[in-house]
């Protein structure tokens, strides 16, 4: 199986390459710690902190915070979806040896649930605003046993997708790896600071681009949204069109029912959606479709950040 | 060869007392102690022995004076140049026909068993017609063995010495004769001196010397003159 | 062999029977004290070097003995249950690392240990075959219970029902053995170690729900229904997690109330530990307990025991002694004739000396050797067969 694993800069690419292993690539588009890596190299005495985390914005933020002092890794195959994703039993031990396990929280990742995890390794990064966790629009009944029907009540997860709580994620992480290593925890802070700054500014550019979007419907492609939304005050609702796939009737009519309901201009993408699906949006419903990538997994090219600054950028674009 | 001189014996706390001023036995001959009871024949078949020490005077065997030996020394002594009969067997019953053959090679330091000496048990038994009794324990045999396997025992040192205290006293008449057959040809044919305690008359005939202790006594400690041999 | 030394053999062979009394007799009276007090001294030394190796415990209120013996030896005595939300609780500290365990269920008579990848760091345990449990339903086995059970990596072990009339319904658990353990000579060889929400799938706090499109299991439900619980041959009699049942796994409720029979603290220092047990001194739904101190007042009572158990062994002792030295004495006397004799055909006074003692001194060196024997073995298997016999 592909592993994906994220090193900062080609520095630590040269210090790390022992440990990263084979079939190993370095993550584009993270070059801007590269000079700390190197100024803090010689700083690093001990090995670094192993962290296996359960998505790409907490690797992202780990490796941003963490520089030269973590050593981070995403098992999860670049084509899957990390939330839905099933280890193996062999990456399931490889997470057990991890220094830390970052976990999203509300749900994310539901094999977390069933291994057998390392309590004192777990953050949970949502742990402290989990009274900001959206419930989700479905849930799943069933009944069994003499306790008869009950509802398991499923969260929306995408939480890093409203910037205040990725700040609180972030913070999390740091908190983490202060604890790890007080040594470093100098490094760690002004590393946090200059990441939430960068959140604080996605925030404000997110927050601008959606004004002009106040009170115009928006569909989602994906329930995948839902804190975006809370954000910025969005009118979404969201339906299930896979950007990759031709739209089944089921899809097609599920759009038919909301948009009789409250007629949508606009659907975010979790990527680039099929041209002939797009066409066929905006040609039958006036609906223009942008990309809005959670970045859950790690992208091909660039980074976190940057990918969420041109989701803004399309944002502000759509919205002129 | 047993030479005595000037011999003065008594037991504490007793008055027994036995006082010889000269006797001497040839080597080679058989003799024959006869006495009523307590006149002291056992008494001096002991200081001959070496078991008894005397109150005055000496004894010389074999050229050996016993009288002038360490404890220690006399017991060596013993072990190898003196063999023991008794009128109770005094067998070991814990042990076979053969280990009691071979005791004394077992109980003195200065005695060594070696394979021939075993060899020669075996031999000493065919002799007096108990082969296939050496895995046997004492009181598995006659009256008879066993008296045959207590000579066997006394001589197996080879010793120029044979002293037998009433040798034929617990045996019927029958065995009596069997096991003073095999002694007498046993000493002929070896050489050994004999000294034997008995108060059974009809046996004297086989010995060379008597030495009657009632005239010995009559002739006494003060009389000093030798007590001869009567025949 | 040398004459006296062959003598005394015989004699001894001879009087056979005699001396296999005296030998049996002198052994026990040397083994019963020595043996007693290796036995107690070694198994002591294991208990307090476990309870050494686990710094706190945090339980239910109750007898601290039980929590211990249930947490660090398995024993079967199942302690009152604390929420698992006190392990977290130990965390929010930030004074000390919380390990929970669950010891309550039993494959046979191997204890099911619930717990966390911790505990095997903490115990410095390591797998000689296969792995650590990743996920639910796995196992991961003790050497010893390995070799009990008969199993091997990639084969199943059934969690043993309660109680016969285990009414409340809850199934057994077919687990898969994921890895055997190196011997680490300590209760942990015979554990069976499962992750803390396995032990809470056994108790019935988390299913899936393949139970419900499978007819066979439908069947066991009706059975249960009915109370019925033995006689249809088509009940499936266990449950077992697959990986094709696994994702519908999920728990009921609040895992924070969740069950667990107590929290093993690692502090992260002296000053740590000290601090923590002043948090929970005035606490009265949970108890703190340092493992080294309840033994060793469990250990302190065993040694009033021991030494109220030696002063019989002495007493006994010195009777045997006694009888043994009249028994040597008698037979003197009776020997009195045989030493006449030796010494009149010219036994040599060390020799007959030396053949008399023999019999007293070759007794009481193969009564040593016996007892000496006894308690060698003793200390090789004795320590887990008095474990065995405590039920810990």
């Amino acid at each position: 199986m592909h592993r994906r694993s994220l090193l900062i800069g080609s520095a630590l690419i040269l210090t790390l390459q022992g440990c990263a292993g084979d079939g190993n690539e370095g993550v584009p588009g993270a070059d801007r710690s590269s000079e700390s890596a190197v100024e803090t190299r010689s700083a690093v005495s001990e090995a670094p902190i192993l962290v296996y985390t359960v998505n790409y914005p907490l690797a992202w933020f780990a490796e941003q915070i963490g520089g030269a002092e973590v050593h981070v890794e995403l098992p999860v195959p670049g084509d899957e979806d990390p939330a839905y994703w099933n280890p193996t039993p062999e990456q399931i031990s490889e997470f057990q040896g991890a220094d830390l396990i970052l976990l999203n929280g509300a749900g994310y990742a539901g094999w977390t649930d069933r291994a057998s995890l390392p309590p004192s390794k777990l953050i949970n990064t949502t742990r402290a605003v989990s009274e900001s966790y959206i419930r989700a629009e479905e849930t799943v009944t069933h009944a069994h046993g003499p306790e008869g029907e009950h509802e398991h009540g499923t969260l929306a997860f995408t939480t890093w997708l409203d910037p205040t709580l990725a700040v609180a994620q972030a913070s999390e992480v740091r908190d983490a790896l202060v604890r790890a290593r007080p040594a470093a925890s100098a490094r760690f802070d002004s590393a946090f600071a200059e990441l939430e700054g960068d959140l604080v500014e996605l925030d404000a550019r997110l927050s601008e681009a959606a004004e002009s979007l106040a009170g115009t419907p928006i569909l989602g492609s994906h329930p995948v949204y839902q804190y975006l939304a809370a954000r910025y005050d969005l009118d979404l609702r969201s339906v299930h069109f896979e950007p990759d796939e031709l739209p089944g009737a089921a899809a097609w009519s599920e759009l038919k029912r909301l948009q009789e309901e409250r007629p949508a201009t606009l659907m975010l993408w979790e990527a680039e959606p099929m041209p002939e699906v797009r066409r066929q949006l905006e040609s039958e419903y006036g609906i223009r479709s942008i990309v809005f990538s959670p970045c859950a997994n790690a992208p091909n090219v660039d980074d976190y950040m940057s990918i969420m600054r041109q989701n803004a950028q399309r944002l502000s674009a759509m919205t002129e | 060869m047993i030479e005595l001189r000037d011999l003065a014996f008594s037991y504490p706390d007793s008055d027994f007392g036995l006082s010889i001023t000269g006797l001497e036995i040839a080597a080679g001959t058989t003799t024959a102690f006869i006495g009523p009871s307590g006149s002291g024949k056992t008494t001096l078949l002991n200081l001959i022995a070496g078991i008894l020490e005397p109150d005055t005077g000496s004894v010389r065997t074999n050229g050996t004076l016993v009288t002038e030996l360490s404890d220690r020394a006399r017991r060596a002594f013993r072990v190898t140049e003196i063999g023991l009969v008794f009128q109770e067997f005094e067998l070991l019953e814990y042990l076979t026909v053969l280990d009691n053959i071979l005791l004394p090679y077992r109980i003195n330091p200065v005695l060594k068993l070696q394979p021939e000496i075993v060899e020669r048990a075996k031999t000493l038994a065919a002799r007096v017609g108990i082969t296939d009794k050496l895995r046997r324990r004492p009181r598995q045999l006659s009256q008879g063995e066993r008296q045959r396997v207590a000579v066997c025992r006394a001589v197996i040192t080879d010793p120029p010495l044979l002293l037998t205290d009433e040798p034929t006293g617990n045996l019927d008449p029958l065995n009596r004769e069997t096991v003073l057959d095999i002694l007498f040809d046993y000493v002929r044919d070896a050489g050994t001196t004999l000294v034997s305690v008995t108060h059974d008359h009809g046996i004297l005939e086989r010995f060379e010397a008597v030495v009657d202790f009632r005239s010995f006594h009559e002739i006494g400690p003060d009389s000093g003159s030798e007590l001869d041999p009567a025949r | 062999m040398s004459g006296p030394l062959y003598l005394a053999w015989r004699y001894l062979a001879f009087h056979r029977w005699k001396t296999a009394v005296l030998v049996t007799a002198l052994s026990l009276i040397l083994f019963i004290p020595v043996g007693l007090r290796v036995l107690v001294r070694q198994s002591s030394e294991q208990l307090t070097a476990r309870a050494e190796a686990t710094p706190l415990l945090v339980g239910a209120p109750g007898s601290p003995t039980e929590l211990v013996l249930n947490s660090l030896y398995f024993g079967s005595d199942v302690p009152t249950t604390l929420s698992f939300a006190e392990a977290d609780a130990v965390a929010a500290t930030g004074l000390a690392t919380p390990i929970p365990l669950y010891v309550r269920f039993r494959v046979r008579d191997q204890p099911i240990v619930g717990t966390t990848p911790e505990y095997f760091s903490l115990r410095g345990l390591r797998v000689a075959a296969g792995r650590l449990p990743a996920t639910l339903g796995e196992a991961v086995l003790g050497a010893a219970a390995a070799r009990t059970l008969d199993v091997g990596v990639g084969e199943h072990v059934i969690s043993s029902p309660e109680s016969v009339f285990d009414i409340a319904g809850v199934y057994p658990l077919r687990m898969k053995v994921t890895g055997i353990l190196t011997p680490s000579d300590t209760p942990d060889d015979q554990a069976v170690f499962v992750d803390v929400k396995t032990a809470w799938v056994i108790a019935g706090l988390g299913h899936g729900h393949q139970d419900l499109s499978r007819p066979e299991a439908a069947a066991g439900v009706l059975s249960r229904e009915d109370n019925v619980v033995i006689g249809n041959a088509a009940v499936v009699q266990y449950n077992e997690i697959t990986s094709e049942n696994i994702d519908s796994f999920h728990f009921h409720g609040d895992p924070g109330a969740f069950p667990v029979t107590a929290v093993i603290a690692v502090p992260d220092d002296a000053k740590a530990s000290a601090l923590l047990q002043g948090r929970y001194q005035e606490s009265t739904s949970v108890q703190i307990v340092r493992p080294d101190e309840v033994m060793s007042d469990l250990l302190g009572t065993v040694f009033t025991v021991e030494r109220y158990v030696l002063a019989g062994a002495l007493i006994v002792g010195l009777a045997t002694l006694a009888t043994a030295l009249l028994v040597f004495l008698l037979s003197l006397r009776q020997r009195q004739g045989e030493r006449e004799t030796l010494s009149r055909i010219g036994g040599s006074p060390g020799s007959i000396r030396f053949l008399m003692a023999s019999e007293i001194i070759l007794v009481l060196l193969v009564a040593i050797g016996i007892a000496g024997l006894l308690t060698l073995l003793a200390s090789r298997y004795g320590s887990s067969a008095a474990r065995a016999i405590a039920g810990l």
